[in-house]
């Protein structure tokens, strides 16, 4: 893996904690501020309790008073009851005439089995919706005297005046119902006038029938007072009551009191609504006497408390304030609830609700904020990361590069030491300062090592010249032939062999650095080949030399004049090595990959082929290392090796490779040259 | 030291040696060998000696060692100004420098020969005669020369040569030659077929060079030809062999 890579993963994993860092910490603060929120709407509703426990008259009501709720929207008298919908939970029973809303079961099994009603304020109206259940309905019919011998309904109320008047509600057939004012038997009107302030609409429905009806709030009295009772009739040719049901108990005569929404309660706590909070007075009955503020939402669920927080509502109830969340709507709700005290006995209960929306949003506002803020740090962090291990990595690359390109494949210095970096203060201008230093001391090594042979040959040259030339001197004072004397012939021989030895060691010294100096250029190795054996037979009239091969079109790029002095070393080798009157064969051809069997056009191979000594295959890889010589040859002259190692050097120079076998057919030395072609 | 060591005066008509080599032991052997033939020698062990003694008289050939003791280039700085004083005057080095960037810079240089350690005495005793018998022969000829020196224009194909003022044309256009380039371009254009590099060697007048010397030099001359005619071919090499002159 590269160094950048693993930088920019690591700080990446580091990187990636900062935003679960900073989610923590919000959340932290948010549980935080819903804590301070829960205190603060705690600490409003025991103030608002408190304001209220001065005001405990407000809360004294009859237990049979009727909630009168109020509505949004306007009341079309229809008889149906789809503008009373939102109320649908707070019918309650005629059966008991009170309303019972503690227990919710309660009311729901009564209105399956019997009548029920439905209070609403709108306006300077009171509207009320009648359930009635009746598997057979009885109409009026003219033969009937009495007023009472169809199924009806009674309304009695106490009028502005104070004085109590009794009014049915009957029907001949669905529609509108006829009102008639009558005495206190029911069956008789007073006026026979239809009473036309009150009006009605009567529909049957499945299990009996309904009644949607309204009057005027005006007609009652300051204490607004009024019942509603239902009379079932039943009966073909003689009609009987079979029974009523009313709002008031059945052992009391006395009228529900009304019981609205307290505006004096409103004025109360109105100064104490937060401009975002609701607050919601609830009486011991559950029923709401005041709401302050806040959105719809809060609003219907004041109304429906018995619903939502029933459990809230019981506990406040119960004498203790309780603070709890809700989930309404994908939005929380923060509810507090408190007691109203009347001395020890608990009148009513007090709900602050607030919505946390402000508080969410708060930290969705500062999670983005964080969000935006890392991501931006990311893109930040992650670019200077990826700046820095690039100019690292460019830096290390150029430092590696340059280092290897002061050395080239021998192991010379090619250019003076110069590296990149060696001023610079951090790592790698330390770096790179030890490698020059290394490079230094290897270069000066390695100076010393090609200085070696040029001393030698300076250190040893001078004796030897002085060491011939006295024999020589000698030879000729002393005016003798050179066969004569066989110790100065040999010590000539000697001195001789010297010299070829320094000649050799300095010409493999030198070989890379001249052919450094040497001209590259294209020329036609199958020429110069089929032109060099031709030259061979004259020079070597006793050796045999056969060519095989193209004697032109092979084109190659080098320095011809080396090749002719490396194809001199490799014929000297097998002149030396050949066999008598055996021959030196030259061939030229394509390289061929013989794993592959194919034939490689990028190349040509030339071999030399000889007669003679085979070479054993253990020594055949150090053949090409200098001071090696691994057969005696039939020259004279000695064998350093050097030769091969100097062959060897111009091969590589020409992007070739010399290489040495023993024949196949075991009868010599085959010698193979493979150079990159054109 | 630093001085003129010894110096002997014989018949007036015989030749005078000078000798430059540090080496006392090896000096003194050439002075043996040379004063046995009948030479004057005059020998220096360092630069500033020999060329203090060629300010007052030069003598008539110098062998010259390239090393003078701490003075590694001393030999090259001395054959300089003997070129500078008397550019006839043969010069031959004796040393154990056997590079051919040594051998071509001294042969640039004017010397007449380039030998390395260890010398044999009979062929730089025969040298010495032969070029004696050159510098003879050249004087007698360049007489003769310049009562008719254009009878010494030789002309092959596109080539003019002038031997006696060693001037050389190509196409009109003067090419500059050192006294070894143009030995061995005479050599080349004197003979139809190709010439070997023995023959060549021979040619330059010079001793121990080996084939990379002449391809040296062959690979200068060419150099020369092509900055006045860059698709010059005239040279051919004959590899394994030597060289042929193509264009006649």
């Amino acid at each position: 893996m590269k160094l950048g890579t693993r930088l920019i993963i690591f700080s990446s994993i580091f990187l990636l904690l900062l935003p679960w860092l900073a989610y923590q910490f919000v959340d932290k603060v948010e549980k935080s501020l819903l804590q301070a929120q829960e205190e603060a709407q705690s600490m409003t509703a025991s103030a608002i309790a408190m304001v209220l426990n001065g005001y405990t008259g407000l809360f004294e009501m009859d237990e049979h008073a009727l909630y009168v709720y109020p509505i949004r929207q306007s009341i079309d008298i229809d008889g149906y009851d789809e503008d009373w919908l939102e109320l649908e939970q707070r019918y309650i029973s005629l059966t008991t005439g009170h309303s019972s809303t503690a227990d919710q079961s309660s009311i729901d099994h009564q209105q399956s089995s019997g009548s029920s009603l439905l209070l609403v304020n709108k306006g300077s109206y009171l509207y009320a919706y009648i359930r009635v259940k009746d598997d057979d309905i009885v109409y009026r019919h003219p033969r009937y005297r009495y007023l009472d011998s169809s199924d009806h309904v009674r309304l009695e109320l106490l009028d502005e005046d104070g004085q109590r008047r009794r009014f049915i509600l009957l029907g001949e057939a669905q529609g509108q119902v006829s009102v008639y004012e009558v005495e206190d038997d029911w069956r008789m009107w007073k006026s026979g006038q239809h009473v036309n302030a009150i009006y009605g609409v009567w529909q049957e429905t499945g299990s009996g029938y309904d009644l949607e009806l309204r009057l005027p709030l005006s007609w009652l009295s300051e204490n607004r007072r009024l019942s509603f009772s239902v009379a079932n009739v039943y009966g073909e040719n003689e009609r009987y009551l079979e029974s009523v049901v009313s709002t008031h108990s059945p052992d009391s005569s006395a009228l529900n009191p009304l019981l609205f929404q307290s505006k004096e309660i409103s004025k109360v706590i109105k100064n104490l609504s937060g401009s975002d909070s609701s607050i919601c007075v609830i009486d011991k009955y559950r029923r709401v006497r005041a709401v302050i503020g806040g959105h719809e939402l809060d609003t219907s669920l004041c109304h429906a408390t018995d619903r939502v927080n029933a459990s809230l509502v019981s506990t406040a109830l119960a004498g203790s304030g309780q603070v709890t969340r809700l989930e309404q709507g994908g939005e929380m709700l923060i509810v507090a609830a408190h007691p109203i005290l009347d001395s020890d006995e608990v009148i009513g209960t007090v709900l602050v609700s607030k919505n946390s929306r402000q508080i969410l949003s708060q930290q969705r506002e500062t999670l983005r904020d964080i969000v935006v803020a890392t991501l931006i740090l990311f893109a930040l962090v992650f670019f200077s990361l990826l700046s820095f291990s690039s100019w690292l990595a460019f830096r290390i690359n150029r430092l590696k590069k340059q280092a290897s390109a002061l050395i080239d494949d021998s192991g010379r210095f090619t250019t003076d030491i110069e590296l990149p970096d060696s001023s610079n203060r951090d790592e790698i201008g330390e770096l790179s300062r030890s490698f020059a230093s290394l490079l230094e001391k290897l270069n000066a090594y390695t100076r010393f090592l090609e200085t070696v042979p040029r001393m030698l040959r300076h250190e040893i040259l001078n004796p030897v010249n002085t060491i011939s030339m006295s024999l020589q001197n000698e030879r000729r004072v002393n005016n003798i032939e050179t066969n004569e004397n066989k110790a100065n012939q040999v010590a000539e021989n000697a001195v001789q062999q010297l010299q070829l030895i320094v000649s050799s060691l300095t010409e493999a010294a030198n070989i890379d650095e001249v052919l450094a100096h040497d001209e590259v250029e294209d020329f036609d190795i199958a020429a110069l080949l089929a032109e060099y054996v031709s030259s061979c037979r004259l020079n070597h009239p006793d050796t045999k030399f056969i060519y095989s091969g193209d004697k032109q079109g092979v084109h190659i790029k080098g320095n011809d004049l080396r090749l002719v002095q490396l194809l001199d070393k490799l014929k000297d080798n097998a002149i030396d090595f050949a066999l008598p009157d055996s021959e030196v064969v030259f061939e030229l051809s394509q390289h061929e990959d013989h794993e592959l069997g194919q034939r490689d056009d990028s190349s040509v191979i030339i071999r030399v082929k000889n007669e003679g000594e085979l070479i054993p295959q253990a020594v055949l890889d150090n053949l090409f290392r200098g001071m090696t010589s691994h057969r005696r040859a039939k020259s004279d002259t000695p064998h350093l090796g050097i030769g091969l190692y100097v062959a060897h050097q111009i091969a590589r120079f020409h992007g070739g490779k010399l290489q040495i076998t023993n024949r196949r057919d075991k009868q010599g030395v085959e010698v193979s040259l493979v150079l990159p072609r054109i | 030291m630093g001085q003129k060591i010894n110096q002997t005066f014989k018949q007036p008509v015989r030749q005078v040696v000078a000798i430059v080599e540090d080496d006392i032991e090896q000096r003194s052997l050439y002075v043996t060998a040379l004063q046995a033939n009948d030479y004057d020698v005059i020998e220096f062990d360092d630069r500033q000696s020999a060329i203090d003694s060629f300010e007052e008289s030069l003598p008539d050939l110098v062998i010259l060692d390239i090393a003078l003791g701490i003075d590694v280039g001393g030999g090259f700085e001395v054959c300089r100004y003997l070129q500078q004083r008397d550019v006839s005057l043969p010069v031959i080095f004796l040393t154990s420098r056997g590079d051919e960037l040594d051998k071509i810079y001294g042969l640039q240089l004017g010397a007449w020969d380039y030998q390395t350690k260890p010398v044999s005495l009979d062929y730089l005793l025969v040298r010495i005669e032969s070029f004696f018998n050159i510098k003879q022969l050249t004087q007698v000829r360049a007489e003769l020369e310049d009562e008719a020196a254009d009878d010494r224009l030789k002309t092959v194909g596109s080539l003019s040569i002038n031997e006696s003022s060693m001037q050389c044309y190509w196409e009109q256009h003067e090419i500059v030659l050192t006294p070894t380039e143009f030995s061995i371009l005479m050599a080349l254009v004197d003979k139809d077929e190709a010439v070997s590099i023995e023959e060549l060697v021979r040619a330059t007048r010079q001793g121990l060079v080996e084939d990379n010397t002449i391809n040296t030099h062959i690979l200068h001359i060419r150099k020369k030809f092509r900055k006045v005619d860059t698709d010059f071919q005239c040279i051919k090499t004959r590899y394994g062999f030597g060289y042929q002159w193509l264009c006649r």
